[in-house]
């Protein structure tokens, strides 16, 4: 073997020393640093503060009175944009992000032709006649309110079982859905003169290309992204980003996933999706919007469920071993309570669930410990095993469930068969009150399942105004079910729309929506506000109380439906009394 | 006496250590038996595991999956039918075993003489198949489901057993008379299975087949025959493990091994170095006592899955002699990666080659640098992502393709560029380039720490240590809750930088080229490595180790000379990643890219440079290329099962054999003798005559070795 020689290396080697020697210079030089060390809180330039200025254009054209004029010069001069309102700690030097707000406070009156039903989200009325502020923000022409419908694909395989478990909807009911909540919010939302007008995705991603020729709405095909592969997710919102015309707000919807919100939000596109907890909307304000309650606030409503009717009294709505499990076999103790999270990637639960354990504490609930378990399929059961068997050992008596059902199916059958039922308290979050899907947990340990129910799913199509706006399109057939996930995100751009006034831009867009009062309430559609200090931006505000009976049939006629307590009344923070009804009375009579 | 008390010293070795991870805080008995019997699973898992491994040498990523689909079966007998316990029993072993069968003689044999790399790929595919088949076939035959989706659902609750009125406790927590049974028929299919494997002829046909499948066929044993039964018994295995586990704890939503839980399995194999069953039903309740004992003390979730890293490194360096002496065992001719002949020296130089490559190396830069220009944004994102995952695959072929280690984890490497990526540049706002040689020291070192105990032994070892790390740099190292000082803003972002102060690369074109140029610097990089005698050592490692060691070269170091290398170039692209994104997304480093990762480059062709390129082609254009769904399949692993059943070589073989047609062209046209070229299609001729039928040589019994026109690795890296 020969040992290569010195000057041999260095021959070979030398054009790479060289190189790295060079590139050394040049990063001591000119260093490739990025130049904006900003974040989107607080970007300068480019944002809301140009589109804020053409509210004085709004004031001024619009016949909406003197408010509308003062904010708007204000918006005139915001060219360096302070960008992006709460999050926001920039240094622009432009008007206020509220300064298109002028429009926003029209006349309130009778609106011939508009708003003719109390439908539950929509906001006061207003008139208006003349002409509107124009190209206002990115999307919006005097005529036009251009948004994307994005639509994911769901594999054949699983579309197929859906459809046989009538979870899922045909291509042209989705087609006709999409047209009738159009059509209706144009109709009878104030849009100033305009109208929406949803895009067609560009190239492949074109939506018009999948409809037949009875139904034609156009939409963003999604591509067929896996949930973890965000740099997926990340492309198909820069591809929306830079289509033309640009969309003033897309609609993500339930479908998306947190990288696409998260990147349509720093290239500064308004996007209603499903930001879920209050944390990742808040930094990127006022970008995201979603009509459904933040994980923080799930978390809340628990506590204070809690602290009102539960911690620190004596165990009662779980089975005898646990009732008679204290030092004196005949006296309930008192409740010991533990609540089950789970831990995704990435953690958004975590910090909610220390919360909820801070404030049962405070009030007066002893110490409540937490299980954690990580979100992930293939271990679940085996943790699930070893955290039932805990709580029973550590004789916790009350379990708050603030976590999904794939989980909640292999809890309740491990404490079933540690011969432990506890009081299983639901946080309402993860379609855990969804009656069919909690027809597959282990209904010995169900049977004591209680506590907050986000939305309602048990009531006839009729009562909701999905089904209402869906009619009043002038459709004679009925909306597919799952419609109802659909509608939120039209009134919610119609109130955007409506509450920004003549001269929409982002900003005023969220003066709008932070100055619209609580809407909704009613049991078959919870109560909704934004601008909520911390939590501004997802909608819901209110739960009910649900207790699962086990023998009573639900819609779908098989045995198993969560009850509502008083006629399935909605309660809003501050509202949650000590009272606890219905059970044992008989919660399946009821 | 001294084996005694070796042992007694292991022992309180282990005990100690485990009081120390425990803080003096053990869990009281009851949760023990429990993590016990927890661990009972992950010892079937294992011993099914090991079961192909010895036979076919290859990891059956499918091996729970192909027990689910009968253990269903079973449970809805009991639960929809009511029939009676042994019955159902029976009816999920018989379908287990037909199963396996049937998956051994209709999929795996077509890979029988495939490399193992690629046979291994094909379980994946395997497992999402029958996977699908968990869903569909329940409602088809007893119109209903245990997802509550297609059909009539049915509770999850245990089904009732002749056993589920007996019940006992253990410290407070208690346990059903199906916890029994499971314990028992465990213990009973261990006996069993050590008892057949040394007593009856079968079994030791099987474990000589095992050891060298070239000399058990000479003696005239049929190896495909005994290949059939090996994979009977493991699907039986997994079958039963699922069936007595529903029993105690109710149904799941699907049976689903992902990583995680692939690694509990691994770890008991490999405690059990891979040939001892008995070793195996200590390593899975091993396992399963660590691992809960973890969660049950500390509370949090991902620590069971991170402490298997450390556990895995100090179970390897305990056993260290034995794994290698347990491997050495294998002398047969399999080969993990299928080798592509190079171009024969004697057509080198002819015009029409030299223009031919020339051609070709134009039209591919030409591709590479144009064709992004005609995309529209969002897919010029994708294709840098591409190139990235590009970047991975080459360290993938030094890795895997050259010396021959698997890795499962190379994303996890990619994540610990990730890692200095969000902190010197969403943090420190560094230079782009000392950011990427950071992240890619911080990727070399990282595998020295991984790779020097993993690295002495071949096969699924490493294999499982790197897929542990890949959990746990997710989990840990990329989690804010660990690292968060060091992790970019709650915004997770990471600004694109000025290159040189002059040049904005915010665009997604401008990074594409960004990466491009860093793929050009790895492909130059590896091509450069293998040219040199330490390339050539690591080629002769992997194709004869003892014969390497015979001509001085240090078999841990050369390895571990490849696994820096590629641990380098590893965390560079994930450096790479999270700039291309602007983000660093802990989901987007999911241990299941690493598993995706091998994949493509094994269907591309591991042991060559552009085989791995192909394969991160064919990656890019299936899954982002804007096509439908029933195309974007292709890319997922059923996909893969198919394409792999049709071209066991991959893509690469169409490639090559297309370039070898052209090659003979050329040859003949200058009439020039090249015997690599031409000997295979001399021996088909040979064989059709003798057998008077089509046959090729892949086709055929005859074990592969080096044709007589090869230079020998060991040959060539003393040249």
């Amino acid at each position: 073997m020969s040992v290569p020689v010195p000057s041999k290396l260095l021959a070979r080697y030398s054009p790479l020393v060289i190189a790295a020697a060079v590139q050394l210079v040049v990063v001591l030089v000119a260093p490739s640093t990025p130049v904006s060390l900003a974040g989107l809180g607080d970007q300068p330039g480019t944002g809301s503060g140009v589109t804020g200025g053409s509210g004085a254009t709004g004031g001024a054209t619009g016949t909406l009175g003197s408010s509308g004029t003062g904010s708007g010069t204000a918006g005139g001069s915001g060219t360096g944009g302070s960008g992006t309102g709460s999050g926001g700690t920039g240094s622009g030097t432009g008007g206020s992000t509220v300064g298109g707000s002028s429009g926003a406070t029209g006349q309130v009156g009778s609106c011939p032709g508009l708003q003719p039903a109390p439908w539950a989200y929509m906001p006061p009325c207003r008139t208006f006649t003349g002409a509107n502020a124009g190209a206002s923000m990115p999307g919006v022409t005097a005529k036009e309110i251009r948004y994307v419908w994005y639509e994911g694909v769901t594999p054949a395989a699983l579309a197929a079982i859906g459809s046989q478990a009538g979870l899922a909807f045909t291509e042209k009911q989705l087609c006709e859905g999409l047209t009738a909540y159009t059509k209706v919010v144009n109709k009878r939302w104030q849009l100033y003169g305009r109208h929406l007008v949803p895009l067609d995705g560009p190239g492949s991603h074109s939506g018009m290309a999948n409809g037949d020729n009875s139904c034609r709405y156009p939409y963003y095909q999604g591509d067929n992204c896996d949930s973890t592969d965000a740099a997926c997710w990340r492309a198909q919102a820069d591809v929306i980003a830079s289509m033309k015309p640009k969309p003033a707000f897309v609609v993500g919807g339930v479908q998306v996933q947190v990288p696409f919100l998260d990147e349509l939000a720093k290239k500064h596109i308004l996007v209603l999706g499903q930001g879920q907890v209050a944390a990742f909307a808040q930094p990127r304000a006022p970008y995201v919007w979603d009509w459904q309650m933040s994980g923080e606030n799930v978390a809340s409503f628990g506590a204070e469920y809690f602290c009102q009717k539960l911690a620190g009294k004596p165990v009662k709505y779980a089975g005898s071993e646990v009732l008679h499990s204290g030092s004196n076999p005949t006296v309930p103790p008192v409740r010991k309570i533990a609540i089950i999270h789970d831990v995704p990637v990435p953690d958004t639960f975590t910090a909610s669930a220390k919360r909820f354990m801070s404030t049962v504490k405070g009030c007066g609930g002893g110490n409540v410990d937490e299980f954690p378990f990580a979100a992930n399929v293939s271990t679940l059961p085996q943790d699930m095993q070893t955290i039932a068997a805990k709580i029973k050992l550590g004789g916790y008596t009350t379990v708050y469930l603030y976590m999904d059902l794939i989980a909640a199916i292999p809890l309740s059958n491990d404490l079933d068969a540690e011969n432990w039922h506890p009081e299983m308290v639901i946080a309402g979050n993860g379609a855990i009150d969804d009656d069919k899907l909690a027809q597959l947990m282990n209904q010995n340990v169900w049977r004591y399942a209680f506590g907050p129910s986000l939305t309602k799913f048990s009531y006839a199509l009729q009562q909701f105004d999905f089904y209402k706006a869906y009619k009043d399109s002038g459709a004679t057939d009925d909306p597919a079910a799952l419609m109802g996930n659909a509608w939120p995100y039209f009134w919610l751009a119609g109130d955007m729309f409506q509450t920004a006034g003549p001269a929409p831009t982002i900003g005023s867009i969220q003066a709008g929506m932070f100055s619209l009062p609580l809407m909704g309430g009613q049991p078959a559609h919870p109560a909704m506000q934004y601008g909520v200090p911390g939590d501004g931006y997802l909608g819901q505000r209110d739960i009910r109380e649900v207790w699962w009976c086990p023998t009573r049939n639900a819609p779908n006629g098989r045995a198993g439906v969560y009850v509502g307590v008083d006629s399935d009344r909605r309660w809003q923070h501050g509202q949650i009394d000590k009272r606890m009804r219905v059970y044992p009375q008989g919660v399946c009579g009821a | 006496m001294t084996f005694w008390l070796r042992r007694a010293g292991g022992l309180l070795a282990c005990l100690l250590a485990f009081d120390l991870v425990l803080k003096g805080q053990l869990p009281p008995l009851g949760i023990l038996v429990l993590s016990s019997v927890i661990g009972l699973s992950y010892a079937l898992l294992a011993i099914g595991l090991i079961l192909v491994y010895r036979a076919n040498n290859l990891l059956n990523l499918s091996q729970a999956q192909m027990g689910a689909g009968p253990a269903i079966l079973g449970v809805l007998m009991l639960k929809v039918w009511h029939v009676p316990y042994v019955v159902a029993l029976g009816a999920t072993v018989l379908a287990a075993a037909a199963l396996g069968g049937l998956v051994e003689f209709v999929i795996m044999r077509r890979f029988a003489r495939a490399p193992r790399l690629v046979a291994m790929i094909a379980t994946i595919g395997l497992s999402l198949v029958l996977g699908l088949l968990q869903l569909v076939v329940p409602p088809w035959v007893f119109g209903v489901s245990l997802t509550g989706l297609g059909g009539r659902t049915v509770d999850s609750s245990p089904p009732t057993t002749p056993f589920s009125g007996l019940h006992f406790e253990i410290s407070r927590v208690r346990f059903s008379g199906d916890v029994l049974v499971l314990v028992v028929i465990t213990a009973l299919a261990v006996a069993a299975l050590t008892l057949f494997f040394r007593r009856s002829n079968v079994g030791m046909a099987i474990r000589a087949s095992a050891e060298n499948a070239d000399r058990a066929r000479l003696m005239g044993i049929s190896v495909r025959r005994l290949s059939t039964v090996v994979w009977m018994i493991a699907a039986v295995l997994s079958a039963l493990a699922i069936f007595l586990q529903t029993a105690i704890t109710g149904t799941n939503l699907g049976v689903d091994i992902g990583p995680t839980a692939l690694i509990y399995g691994l770890a008991a194999a490999i405690f059990a170095r891979m040939e001892s069953f008995p070793r195996a039903l200590l390593g899975g309740i091993g396992v399963g006592v660590l691992t809960q004992s973890v969660y049950y003390v500390y509370n949090d979730p991902f620590l069971p899955g991170a402490i298997m890293v450390p556990t895995l490194l100090v179970v390897l360096l305990a056993q260290r002699g034995r794994l290698s002496r347990a491997e050495d065992a294998g002398l047969s001719s399999y080969k993990q990666a299928a080798e592509f002949r190079p171009l024969p020296p004697e057509l080198r130089r002819l015009r029409e080659v030299v223009w031919g490559r020339r051609v070709a190396a134009v039209v591919a830069l030409a591709a590479v640098v144009l064709a992004p220009t005609r995309l529209d944004v969002g897919r010029q994102s994708l294709a840098a992502v591409v190139i990235v995952y590009a970047i991975v695959c080459v360290s993938l072929v030094i890795l895997t393709g050259w010396s021959g280690q698997i890795s499962l984890g190379q994303w996890g490497l990619a994540g610990v560029g990730a890692f200095i990526a969000g902190w010197f540049g969403g943090h420190l706002h560094a230079d782009l380039f000392v950011t990427l040689l950071v992240a890619g020291l911080a990727g070399a070192a990282a595998s020295l720490v991984i790779g020097l105990p993993a690295l002495r032994i071949q096969g699924p070892f490493l294999a499982a240590t790197t897929l542990a790390f890949a959990v746990s740099v997710q989990v840990l190292l990329l989690s804010p809750k660990y690292f968060g000082d060091f992790l970019p803003d709650t915004l997770h972002t990471v600004d694109r930088p000025v290159l040189y102060g002059r040049w904005s690369l915010d665009g997604p074109l401008s990074f594409y080229y960004v990466c491009l140029a860093t793929l050009g610097c790895a492909l130059a990089s590896a091509r450069s490595l293998r040219r040199t005698r330490a390339g050539r050592a690591i080629i002769g490692v992997r194709d004869n180790t003892r014969g390497a060691q015979s001509f001085g070269i240090s078999v841990a170091r050369t390895r571990i000379m490849a696994f820096v290398i590629s641990g380098f170039w590893a965390a560079v692209a994930g450096a790479l990643f999270v700039y291309q994104q602007g983000a660093l997304d802990q989901s987007s480093f999911d241990p299941s890219v690493s598993i995706l990762l091998l994949t493509i480059v094994v269907i591309g062709g591991v042991t060559s440079l552009p085989g791995a390129m192909l394969g991160a082609a064919y990656l890019g254009i299936l899954r982002y290329g804007g096509f439908g769904t029933q195309l974007q399949t292709l890319a997922t692993g059923l996909g893969v099962l198919i394409l792999l059943l049709i071209a066991p070589g991959g893509v690469a073989q169409g490639f090559y054999s297309v370039r070898d047609t052209m090659l003979r062209w050329v040859a003949a046209r200058h009439g020039i003798l090249v015997p690599s070229l031409t000997e295979d299609r001399r021996v088909a001729g040979l064989e059709d005559a003798r057998a008077g039928e089509v046959h090729t040589v892949t086709d055929s019994d005859e074990p592969p070795g080096p044709r007589d026109d090869e230079v020998h690795p060991l040959q060539a890296a003393l040249a």
